[in-house]
């Protein structure tokens, strides 16, 4: 038997298989094109679909943040004061509170002293300026010694 | 012992029943179809209410 092919029967056969391939090749970008299509997994599987998008619906909501543990009333004095003097939870709120009155209590202090020392400055001026006019009624209403006959 | 009339009441009862779950579960596959059916002519609407119900469920139950 001879197995040696003339030439056209070679051109013949590779026409055929080009034939045939361009008719594979289309049919596997049509199956990828239609694999790569959502709308497909829907129509294939429209229950487990549903139940997958219901399912990742649950998912996405988050859960309820847990409440910040409350801390129960002090009750003896040296509670009251330690919890008085503990730092607060809200950071910045409460720095600036906390800034606030430190400001204000040396305000407070700085002012007193002030205060202070101008009304001792205003009792010795006071004093300077009516000491000479008391000297003078002092001598003006001194009453009169009189001889006893 | 039964009684012939009380045999034949009871398997007209059978009957009766065999008729009404038959009835339910031609009903139910037909919903069902009718459902496959509006599902594949529809995915994106068929989607968007179950995300939907899912994300009410979601809700429901984490958040309040």
């Amino acid at each position: 038997m001879e197995s040696v092919m003339t030439r056209e029967e070679i051109v013949r056969r590779m026409s055929a298989i080009r034939t045939q391939l361009d008719g594979e090749v289309g049919g596997i970008v049509f199956n990828a094109r239609r694999l790569a299509d959502w709308h497909y997994y829907v129509r294939a599987f429209p229950w487990l679909s549903t139940l997958a998008a219901s399912a990742v619906g649950f998912l996405v909501v988050p859960r309820k943040a847990a409440e910040a543990p409350t801390i129960p009333e002090p009750k003896t004095v040296v509670e009251k004061v330690a919890a008085k003097f503990a730092p607060k939870p809200t950071a910045p709120a409460a720095k600036a509170g906390a800034a606030g009155g430190i400001v204000g209590s040396l305000v407070g202090v700085a002012s007193s002293f002030a205060l202070k020392m101008a009304l001792q400055y205003a009792g010795e001026n006071f004093k300077h300026l009516w000491a000479p006019r008391a000297a003078e009624d002092a001598s003006t209403t001194t009453p009169r010694q009189t001889v006893p006959s | 012992m039964i009684a012939y009339g009380d045999r034949r009441a009871e398997e007209e009862r059978e009957r009766e029943a065999r008729t009404l779950v038959g009835t339910a579960t031609e009903q139910l596959s037909t919903f069902e179809q009718a459902a496959v059916a509006w599902i594949r002519q529809n995915p994106g609407y068929a989607l968007g209410i179950a995300a939907t119900l899912g994300v009410t469920l979601g809700w429901l139950l984490k958040r309040r």
